[in-house]
């Protein structure tokens, strides 16, 4: 295993705590709620859903994150601005964790950082994302809120090696007028979470597992990605899923380890209902590492290494 | 990049089916999963407004006897490829390879060059029924259009991404390299920034 020279930033999230040197703090597992084509969804666009199974969906990924010490948060989907505000009632009446606002749609998750500010919530809230898409309105929306938390993603569109998403952190690679570093920070952003942003295989897939490296090697921030979103759109593994459910979780189960073994401090797992694989994975993962690193890391006492026989 | 070397088609792997190589059509369904029609030369998703319509292009440009793109299913929240693909026919992109007007999320343009973007926007007619997913009348518009049109009179356009396997870096020190100035010393298991 590895230690990064540069100083490692450990933020703390509403009482998660995220970063940090490999085998210091446990993985912080984020699973996907209400997203596109969720089966507890009734209406999208009203935020109409099953809150039976909403809530035990989520006391599952709690039950999953008290057993094996990796915390966790709730990323919620929103279509519309609607439907992200009835999510975000109801997941800060059923669970104390961090809620993650997404949304495909700039202004449903910038309304979400305005809504989090008025009534309260935005210690809680960590805003996904701050990308190269951004508009004005969703950037001077997000001035005003009082977010101070994003996940900032490294997808730069035009060039997507290692070089270009770094530019676009430190520069905006020539799309933006300033790097998304820099943005973040006026945007009143004090915890960075990066993103190093998955692409698909055939297009620098790899270079999500090398960046992180790169980011905590030059930054020191808290890392992680998306990374199930490879096998979701890998048309290969797609199609032998047809035949073979189980080839299509182990790999995409595993990419939770991938991103572990890099340094990643979080990982957006996917579904939610995943939790079961990805907590499994994720803690054994933690364990390996920690006892890679034990001459020079001591894990904290929450770490699985500390709390799984 | 443009490459003569690459001569299979359809060039990039994607989530459609192939039907008659020969056809005048392809079909986009956006974010919709529909019933294929064996008179389209090619039939398949497309969910995002940057990778996702790269790959259209790449795949139509490199089959002249593509003239007509159907663009059709429910869009794609927030990436919206169907508006993208219906502005990059239209309008181009400008210097930054971004999307002229397209109101996806991030709709630029990276691995496909200019040239292949200019014989898109003139080899094919953008069919836009963006929304309808009756696949009668998708496949009646298939039918239609299948055999209308003489094929492209120029060549196919094969065009791959740049492989970053071609692109060497240097580097200077440290035994692991990961990229300009961080390194892991592997025998300590450090990982160095030497500008720190």
């Amino acid at each position: 295993m590895f230690r990064f020279n540069h100083e490692q930033t450990i933020h703390n999230i509403r009482g998660v705590r995220i970063g940090g040197q490999p085998g210091e703090l446990p993985t912080v597992l984020c699973g996907s709620i209400f997203y596109e084509g969720h089966s507890i969804v009734e209406d999208a666009v009203k935020g109409k859903f099953d809150k039976e199974r909403a809530e035990n969906l989520i006391n599952n990924q709690a039950s999953f994150s008290d057993e094996t010490g990796n915390p966790h948060i709730i990323q919620i989907y929103g279509r519309s601005l609607d439907a992200l505000v009835k999510y975000m009632e109801f997941v800060h009446e059923v669970s104390d964790a961090p809620m993650m606002i997404d949304s495909t749609e700039g202004s449903v998750r910038s309304g979400g950082a305005l809504y989090s500010t008025e009534v309260g919530l935005s210690d809680s809230v960590i805003y996904n994302s701050m990308n190269v898409g951004m508009t004005e309105s969703e950037i001077s929306a997000l001035k005003s809120s009082d977010i101070d938390t994003a996940i900032v993603l490294a997808f730069n569109p035009i060039d997507s090696s290692l070089k270009g998403r770094i530019e676009l952190l430190e520069n905006g690679s020539g799309i933006l007028n300033r790097g998304l570093l820099e943005l973040a920070e006026e945007c009143g952003i004090k915890k960075v979470l990066v993103d190093t942003g998955a692409t698909p295989i055939g297009s620098n897939s790899g270079v999500v597992l090398r960046l992180t490296l790169a980011v905590k090697g030059k930054y020191g921030l808290p890392t992680g990605s998306g990374i199930h979103n490879i096998p979701l759109s890998w048309q290969w593994l797609r199609e032998r899923k047809k035949d073979d459910p189980v080839i299509y979780r182990v790999c995409d189960i595993s990419t939770v380890a991938l991103q572990q073994i890099v340094g990643g401090d979080f990982v957006l797992y996917g579904p939610i209902e995943n939790a079961k694989y990805a907590f499994a994975c994720a803690a054994m993962t933690d364990i390996l590492i920690a006892e890679g690193a034990i001459e020079f890391i001591k894990p904290s006492s929450s770490h699985p290494i500390n709390k799984l026989k | 990049m443009v490459s003569s070397d690459v001569k299979q088609w359809p060039v990039v792997k994607g989530d459609y089916v192939v039907g008659d190589e020969a056809s005048n059509v392809a079909v986009v369904t956006l974010a919709s999963s529909l019933e294929s029609s064996p008179r389209a030369a090619i039939w398949g998703t497309c969910m995002t407004e940057n990778l996702g319509v790269e790959k259209v292009i790449i795949n139509v440009v490199s089959n002249p006897h593509i003239r007509y793109v159907v663009v059709c299913g429910m869009e794609s929240k927030g990436h919206l490829p169907g508006d993208a693909i219906v502005s990059i026919h239209k309008n181009g992109v400008d210097e930054r390879r971004r999307i002229v007007d397209s109101k996806g999320a991030i709709p630029y343009i990276e691995n496909v060059p200019l040239e292949a973007i200019e014989r898109f926007r003139k080899q094919v007619e953008i069919i836009n029924m963006i929304g309808e997913i009756d696949t009668d009348k998708i496949h009646h518009t298939v039918d239609k259009l299948s055999r209308c049109a003489e094929q492209y009179p120029e060549e196919p356009i094969f065009c791959v991404a740049p492989s970053t396997s071609d692109v060497k870096i240097e580097y200077r020190e440290g035994d692991v390299f990961v990229c300009d100035d961080v390194y892991i010393d592997s025998t300590v298991g450090v990982v160095i920034d030497v500008q720190v």
